[in-house]
Formats: C-alpha cells, sequence, structure tokens
C-alpha cells in the first residue's frame, strides 16, 4: 500500500512539474514589425521563457515576464530596432533559491536600443537571481540594465560586449552581491571611438548589520580597448566587505572615474594606456 | 489521516483526467478567425481533427487579422500542454494571442513589413 501511495504521489508531482511552463517563439522578418510579449505566472508560479529573432529594421520587442524563473532570449539584426524587457522573479521571502531572472541579447547593426530591467516581484527584502548576457556589434547602439531594486537583496550579473564605435551602456545593480564585466571595443576596425560605459553598483541599506555586509561584495571588470575619446564610470556604494573596481582603456584622450564608498575594503586597479587619458579615483567611507 | 491525503489526491488525479477530456471536447469547437475585413471559418492547414486547440495556421497576403483568444484557447482547462504555431506573410498583419492555460506553448513567425504579434500567457 505504502508503495502505491509513493508511485501516485509522484505521478501527481510529475505531471504538475511538467505542466509548469509558459513559452513563446516569435520570429519576424522584414521591417517596421512589432510584438508585445507578456507571460504573467504570479498565481500560478510557472516558469516562463521567451525566444524572439527579429532580422530586418525598425522592429521592436516589448516583453514582460512575471514567474518563478524567468527567461528571454533576443537575437535581432538590422539597425533600429529596439527591445524593453521586464522580468519580474517570484520571491519567498526567505531565500534566492530557484527564483532566477535570465536574459541573452545578441543585436548586430546600428541604431539598436536595449533596454532590460531584472528584478523580484515586490519590494522591501526580497531576492531574486539575475543575470543578463547582451552583445550588441556596430555603432551607436545603447544598452541600459537595470538588475535587483533598492532595498531587495539580489544577485546581480551581467556581462556585457558592444563592439563599434559611439556605443553607450547604463548599467544598474542593485542587491546584495553584484558583478559586472564590460567591453567597449572595435574587434573589427580596429577603432573603437567614443563609447560611454557607466555602472552603478549599490548594496542594501534596510539591515546593515555584520552578518548581511559579511555575504555582500561589488565587483567590476571593464575594457575600453583601441580608441579615444572614451569614459567609462563606476561607483561602487554600500556595506559590501569588498568592493573591487578594474579597468582598463587602450588609446589616447579616454577618461576614467571611480568612486567607492565603503567601510570595508576597496581596490582599484586602472589601467590606461596612451596619450592625453585621464584617471580619477575616490574611495570614501 | 493517511488515508485522507490519498483520496484527495485521488480525487485530484480524476480531476487532471478529466481536464484532459473536457479540452478535447472544447477543442472539437471551431473558433473563428478573421481575414481581412471578414470572418471566416479557421483555415488550419495542420490541426489536428481531434483538438483543434492545437492549431497550425499559415496565412499569406497583405492586411491580414487572426485573432486567437476566447472560446477555444481560454475555454481550455488548464492542464493540457499547448504546441500552436502560427505562420503569417505579408504587409500589415497583425496575429493576436491570449493563452490562459496552465502551461502553454505557442510559435509565431512573420515575414514581411508593418506586422503587428500581441501574446499575452497568464
Amino acid at each position: 500500500m505504502k508503495k502505491i501511495s509513493v508511485v501516485f504521489l509522484a505521478m501527481v508531482l510529475a505531471m504538475g512539474m511538467a505542466m509548469a511552463q509558459k513559452t513563446a517563439w516569435l520570429t519576424q522578418s522584414g521591417t517596421s514589425n512589432s510584438a508585445t510579449i507578456t507571460q504573467n505566472a504570479l498565481v500560478s508560479g510557472d516558469a516562463t521563457a521567451i525566444y524572439a529573432d527579429q532580422s530586418g529594421n525598425s522592429n521592436s520587442l516589448v516583453s514582460s515576464q512575471s514567474g518563478k524563473s524567468n527567461y528571454v532570449k533576443l537575437t535581432e539584426e538590422g539597425s533600429s530596432n529596439v527591445a524593453s524587457m521586464q522580468q519580474f522573479a517570484l520571491n519567498n521571502g526567505t531565500s534566492n533559491l530557484g527564483y532566477t531572472n535570465t536574459a541573452d541579447v545578441t543585436q548586430s547593426g546600428s541604431s539598436n536600443n536595449v533596454s532590460l530591467t531584472q528584478k523580484e516581484n515586490g519590494s522591501g527584502t526580497d531576492y531574486s537571481n539575475n543575470t543578463a548576457h547582451a552583445t550588441q556589434s556596430g555603432s551607436s547602439n545603447t544598452f541600459n540594465l537595470t538588475q535587483g531594486s533598492a532595498n531587495g537583496m539580489s544577485i546581480n550579473a551581467s556581462y556585457l560586449v558592444q563592439s563599434g564605435n559611439s556605443n553607450v551602456s547604463g548599467i544598474g545593480q542593485y542587491g546584495l552581491t553584484n558583478y559586472s564585466e564590460i567591453s567597449q571595443n572595435n574587434i573589427g576596425n580596429g577603432l573603437g571611438n567614443g563609447n560611454y560605459a557607466s555602472l552603478n553598483q549599490v548594496n542594501p541599506t534596510l539591515f546593515p548589520n555584520s552578518t548581511l555586509s559579511a555575504s555582500s561584495w561589488d565587483i567590476s571588470n571593464s575594457w575600453q580597448d583601441g580608441g579615444q575619446n572614451n569614459i567609462l564610470a563606476i561607483s561602487q556604494t554600500g556595506i559590501s566587505v569588498l568592493q573591487k573596481a578594474t579597468s582598463d582603456q587602450d588609446g589616447y584622450n579616454n577618461k576614467t572615474t571611480i568612486n567607492q564608498v565603503s567601510m570595508n575594503e576597496q581596490d582599484v586597479i586602472s589601467t590606461q594606456r596612451g596619450t592625453d587619458d585621464n584617471i580619477i579615483v575616490s574611495q570614501s567611507n | 489521516m493517511i488515508k485522507k491525503i490519498l483520496y484527495t489526491l485521488f480525487v485530484l488525479f480524476l480531476f487532471f483526467l478529466y481536464s484532459i477530456m473536457e479540452d478535447s471536447a472544447a477543442g472539437r469547437l471551431k473558433g473563428n478567425l478573421t481575414f481581412g475585413h471578414k470572418t471566416s471559418e479557421n483555415k488550419q492547414t495542420r490541426a489536428s481533427p481531434a483538438d483543434t486547440s492545437q492549431y497550425s495556421i499559415q496565412i499569406t497576403g497583405p492586411s491580414n487579422v487572426v485573432t486567437i483568444n476566447g472560446k477555444i484557447v481560454q475555454s481550455t482547462p488548464d492542464t493540457t500542454d499547448k504546441k500552436n504555431s502560427i505562420r503569417v506573410s505579408g504587409e500589415g498583419n497583425r496575429v493576436s494571442i491570449i493563452q490562459t492555460d496552465h502551461s502553454s506553448e505557442v510559435t509565431v513567425s512573420q515575414k514581411g513589413s508593418h506586422n503587428q504579434v500581441h501574446i499575452s500567457q497568464k
């Protein structure tokens, strides 16, 4: 009887697990196409996934996902494409395990724009695991990313590669641990000019106790290679036991600004190779 | 106590089976798709006769409007996995899909210009 009960219970659980998925596949080719995708699993707690592929010019994607774990994969080829994506992970109030937002974005062309928000659903001391991978190749592209919320305790990671000239990125990470990699270059043409990258890493301020501080850190690695008139601005603020910013610029007339505010360890490794470059570092409690 | 739990699980299992049967029955209902400015019957190219809620639609031409919501999708119980596929080519097409299934999957492919897709999964 017990064996039958166990098997029966496993069947019911397996059916429930197999059902928990909302998936949308989108392929658009041409010009001036638009797509709006909304996935709302706040009640059911399902996982959500979007796979979008747009080729052509002036295409747009607007997506919103609310579920236990959210995934979006966007591939756009062409120019003047716009993507606005939001991911809201459910939370259980006690742990960040399993409550994830993940985004993989690839754009090739010029004048493309990506705006991505990844955070927990709710406010206060909620948790979420946020990861963003983005690659933009071309010129005059823009990438804006917000991970976590001001008083949340998220784990954030972002990996951005922009290849070309006059690209702009703005990244805000708000959580217990923040990790960022930014690479702006122009591998194909040898020069990457007029690129701008800003990074803001902030820890939660609601409960600045030693336990929370011990599990908190901010790390930034940034590269702007082979060009001129590039600007890099990094800010790390909060309670983390370690703030570490590493930057590397190659070319001339490049500028780096790093600002760290913390009671604990602060590390800066900044390298510039070229002429008429400028570095400003500020470290304070 | 264990008997009560098992009885509850058994009732849930029966409900699951009922939902599948209900879904097949609901799927036999034919929905309406709008082509241009007139409403016509669902032009399904590879639809399963047993469950038309798992649709596959191919449309070619300008200014088509494909609306899939309401009766077929929304009336489907939350227990059946959906794998829907829509292909549209032309200009100015609009595809709107609303799925309220607990688990759902949809694929939309569009070729052309000034096309729109709206997908809502709740």
